[in-house]
């Protein structure tokens, strides 16, 4: 307490409470939420008009919308790697089987790019968010895709850096460069997880879905953000934040969590960092990027314009893209035990971001 | 440890500091009381989560500085007040004349009250202030120096 605490207290004293009786706070919102279906109702109605007098069907009811799932996580094996190619998604498998399209219609940047991606749990879904430098004009924010229909529907609205389904399939956690961000995968509720100061990116669920982990990289020039670069886990409903690495935690570190929860992983400089969510175990490096081999120092390595980590769905196996500009990005795949460090050889034209997709 | 607080409990014991805290922020007791219980509907909802944290009460108060933080959003891209959609409370002046700390914090704007009142009144630190309101603990500290080095004035007239 500071030494105007007293006068604050006599200040607020001032004020008399007004009677806030819970029943009356509950029906207040039980109104609030009717008034919005009933708006949301006359908005469905316009749209629906809208699109019977166009002769279009591309329109889609959130009542529709799966929005819950089993928690399947553990019961998934290893399906493809999927990234993106001109005409859509492309996948390889992590022993490096040649690259195929898949049979899924996806995914539209309607005139902005691909910015993350994942696949739900159940692999039926496919999230991918959407960035522009023109956010007026093109449709930017997270969609979700239907794997087998190729349905399309639009979750949010604004640019996004990255999306992760919840290990139950009902949200995603996502990043619009600033905020980490939760949202229900019909795109009914949203709440914001952490808005501090700089940057937040990449964040990652705990496989219990209570915590997140993201990048804060550090500040550059003038702008905001640490001096360092830091690794963040939050509590999901947005408490408790805690930075559990710091270092050179470049643009996108993209931690990663994996499916059995012991683990972290990041890319810190050269470096493919291994840690505890709660750093008691040891801290494990794997050289990704040969720098020591050239003689470069840990810090030399921030090379990649926007790397990223995924975990195989059975969490035997990471797998990451160390894209460069103007150039193909190379696309690894390693054990978790950091042995097995492979390239695979993918299409020159294909780009990020991955996903691994979990298959039954 | 205890058993953790029943929802009713805890709204009994922390909706007066809260609106009170907001009504320092918001100089308007109407938006104050809309934050109180917005913040509360939140917390109700996730009331399983909340009553297990060590500190409940951080939470409601991060929730209703986040609530405050998009309303003034809104204020300012919207023009709420100009528009009406807010009503004014025009009691409020009678009660700062009245208060040497409400005088003082007067020509700060929300979000720099926000800031003084989570330090001055609610203990925080600058580093715990700045994570709330999204800026930087240093800008906190700034805005805190600001408003003691007014307070100084005006208590010092009143003596």
């Amino acid at each position: 307490m500071s030494d105007y605490t007293g006068l604050f207290e006599r200040a607020s004293a001032r004020f008399r409470v007004p009677d806030l009786p819970i029943e009356g706070m509950l029906q207040r919102r039980d109104r609030k939420r009717r008034n919005q279906r009933i708006a949301a109702g006359v908005v469905g109605i316009a749209v629906a008009l809208a699109a019977i007098l166009a002769g279009t069907s591309v329109f889609r009811s959130d009542s529709q919308i799966p929005v819950s799932v089993p928690s399947i996580q553990g019961a998934m094996h290893n399906g493809d790697i999927t990234f993106m190619v001109s005409d859509g998604l492309w996948g390889i498998s992590s022993e490096g089987s040649p690259t195929r399209p898949l049979p899924t219609a996806c995914c539209d940047p309607a005139g902005g790019w691909i910015q993350g991606a994942d696949w739900s749990p159940d692999g039926t879904r496919f999230a991918y968010g959407v960035l522009s430098r023109q956010p007026k004009t093109v449709a930017t924010g997270v969609y979700v895709v239907d794997a087998a229909s190729g349905e399309t529907y639009r979750v949010t609205e604004g640019p996004v850096q990255s999306v992760e389904w919840s290990p139950d399939g009902s949200t995603i956690a996502y990043s619009d460069f600033s905020t980490i961000r939760v949202v229900a995968a019909g795109g009914a509720d949203r709440t914001t997880v952490w808005d501090g100061s700089g940057s937040a990116l990449d964040p990652s669920w705990s496989p219990d879905g209570t915590r997140i982990t993201f990048a804060v990289p550090g500040r550059t020039g003038g702008g905001e953000g640490p001096s360092e670069g830091e690794v963040h886990v939050i509590d999901a409903v947005g408490t408790a934040d805690r930075v559990i690495a710091k270092g050179t935690v470049g643009p996108s570190s993209a931690p990663a969590w994996s499916p059995d929860g012991s683990t972290i992983a990041y890319i810190d400089g050269c470096y493919l960092v291994l840690i505890s969510p709660d750093r008691t175990g040891p801290v494990l490096r794997r050289d990704i990027n040969g720098c020591l081999a050239r003689g470069m120092g840990a810090g030399d390595g921030v090379w990649s314009d926007s790397p990223q980590i995924v975990w195989s769905p059975d969490g035997t196996q990471l797998a990451f893209n160390l894209p460069r500009a103007g150039s193909a990005f190379p696309l690894f795949v390693m054990n978790a035990d950091r042995t097995g460090f492979t390239k695979l050889p993918i299409s020159r034209h294909a780009v990020p971001p991955i996903a691994w997709q979990p298959v039954p | 440890m205890g058993e953790p607080p029943a929802f009713e409990a805890f709204f009994e014991h922390e909706k007066g500091s809260l609106f009170r805290a907001l009504c320092l922020v918001t100089h308007n007791r109407s938006e104050a009381e809309e934050l109180t219980q917005d913040a509360f509907l939140r917390v109700f909802e996730r009331w399983d989560q909340v009553r297990a944290m060590d500190d409940p009460a951080g939470y409601l108060y991060r929730t209703a500085m986040n609530a405050f933080r998009t309303w003034h959003r809104r204020a300012i891209l919207g023009g709420k007040r100009t528009i009406g959609l807010t009503p004014s409370d025009d009691g409020f002046a009678e009660i700062e004349a009245e208060d040497a700390v409400l005088r003082a914090i007067a020509p700060l704007t929300p979000r720099q009250r926000a800031a003084v009142v989570l330090i001055d009144l609610l203990g925080y630190s600058s580093e715990e202030a700045g994570h709330m309101l999204g800026i930087r603990a240093a800008t906190v500290r700034t805005h805190v120096a600001r408003a003691h080095a007014d307070l100084k004035k005006w208590v010092g007239a009143e003596r």
